[in-house]
């Protein structure tokens, strides 16, 4: 007979982030699309550069440097983790899911379970509520989410609307259960929603199964998008706020996906989060998708902005449509 | 509000001079009239009358006097 787990809370443990070596600076940008300059698009983006991998770096290769850096900095054995979940949209191949092939990499144990989930800007709230259920249901003990995405490599170069907002990176988080820490680290509750009508606002048609032979390109309705977050995103806080039956000011964090700035600067004054209790991470590393919650996190930790005790709200919102909304309470401290 | 009001904010959301805009000029004609120009459109709407007009109304809308029915129509005192 196998190992009989108790059902008990779950924690997020560590999170670690990995950004890649390469570039693209507004200057850049500028030469390209001489109809903007290099301070029109910080200032309507709120991004100064975009961290690029470079040509031979999958996205399961951000995850794997991110991994490597969490396990070696939190000095965790890889086979004591029994749950790997690897949220991109740009994976290594059709098949096999890239998670098997990280399982390899990262020598975690083949009793471990480990799969894909291919969501973009909610991904990361989404793995994080996957895993926790997974943990408090007794089905894994000690879970890696992992994050990565290339989608500049759908970009394409008229496409300056994109060219302007996305960049690349990864991220680990670790998850474990909480059976010394009784009332603290406590990940939830959780909100979600999807609405498909949005599909064509952020999509890559070609290449897969429905138009194989169109090139793969990422199209984006920057303004629908954005319609669509400020229809559903406020109301998204508030009714996490009321499943948890807490104030806005119980929240002493908010870490919404990094999209833009002007977008979010909008969402946040919409939803009356407070400027102090909100975070960002998007000037030097442009908007990486379902990488950028986590990174949020990481420097937030080691600016002191997140400290062991407090409670953050995590709001993650696009491709899909697609958005989830929780809460963690927060005991990671220090990091090297 | 005054068409002078919403003109001064739109010139500030597209980047434009309020003394090159009035109520026939066509949005179109206008460098800042762009895909960020939209979300600026948006958001500035949004802030203005707490009404989230649609991508979609936005598009369609030829001139700045028509962009003002769109944003201003439906506001309730």
């Amino acid at each position: 007979m196998g190992r009989v787990l108790e059902a008990q809370g779950a924690s997020v443990t560590a999170v670690a982030g990995y950004v890649p070596q390469g570039r693209l600076c507004n200057e850049e940008l500028s030469s390209r699309y001489p109809e903007w300059s290099a301070e029109d698009i910080l200032r309507k983006t709120g991004i100064r550069t975009r961290a690029i991998a470079a040509p031979d770096e999958c996205a399961s290769d951000l995850a794997f440097e991110a991994a490597k850096k969490l396990i070696n900095r939190e000095d965790i054995d890889p086979e004591d983790v029994d749950l790997l979940i690897f949220c991109t949209q740009s994976p290594d191949y059709f098949l096999p899911t890239t998670s098997c092939i990280l399982q390899e990499r990262l020598g975690l144990s083949t009793q471990s379970m480990a799969f894909d989930l291919p969501l973009g800007c909610s991904g990361w709230v989404y793995g994080l509520s996957v895993a926790r259920a997974l943990l408090e249901a007794g089905e894994a003990t000690t879970a890696l989410l992992l994050t990565g995405d290339t989608y500049t490599r759908y970009v394409l170069p008229e496409d300056r609307n994109v060219a302007a907002i996305f960049g690349e990176a990864g991220a680990a988080t670790l998850i474990t259960k909480r059976s010394d820490l009784p009332g603290h680290g406590a990940i939830g509750p959780f909100v979600f929603g999807t609405d498909g009508t949005g599909a064509e606002a952020l999509i890559v048609r070609g290449g897969a199964s429905r138009h194989p032979q169109k090139r793969r390109r990422l199209e984006m309705d920057g303004p629908r998008i954005f319609e669509f977050c400020l229809r559903r995103i406020p109301g998204l806080v508030h009714a996490l706020l009321e499943k948890a039956e807490l104030d806005l000011d119980d929240v002493d964090l908010w870490v919404f996906h990094q999209a833009n700035r002007f977008m979010l600067d909008r969402l946040r004054k919409k939803t009356g989060i407070r400027e102090e209790r909100f975070a960002w991470r998007l000037e030097e590393e442009g908007n990486t998708v379902s990488s950028t919650i986590p990174l949020t996190l990481e420097s937030a930790v080691v600016s002191g902005q997140l400290k062991p005790g407090m409670r953050v709200g995590v709001v993650g919102f696009g491709v899909g449509y697609s958005w989830g909304a929780g809460l963690i309470e927060w005991t990671h401290g220090g990091m090297q | 509000m005054k068409t002078s009001d919403f003109i001064e904010r739109l010139a500030e959301a597209l980047d434009a001079e309020s003394s090159e805009l009035e109520g026939e000029t066509i949005l179109d004609t206008l460098e800042g009239w762009d895909s960020l120009g939209h979300l600026a459109t948006i958001a500035m709407v949004d802030e203005l009358f707490g009404k989230t007009v649609s991508a979609m109304s936005l598009r369609r809308c030829r001139t700045v006097a028509e962009l003002m029915d769109l944003a201003c129509g439906e506001v309730t005192p």
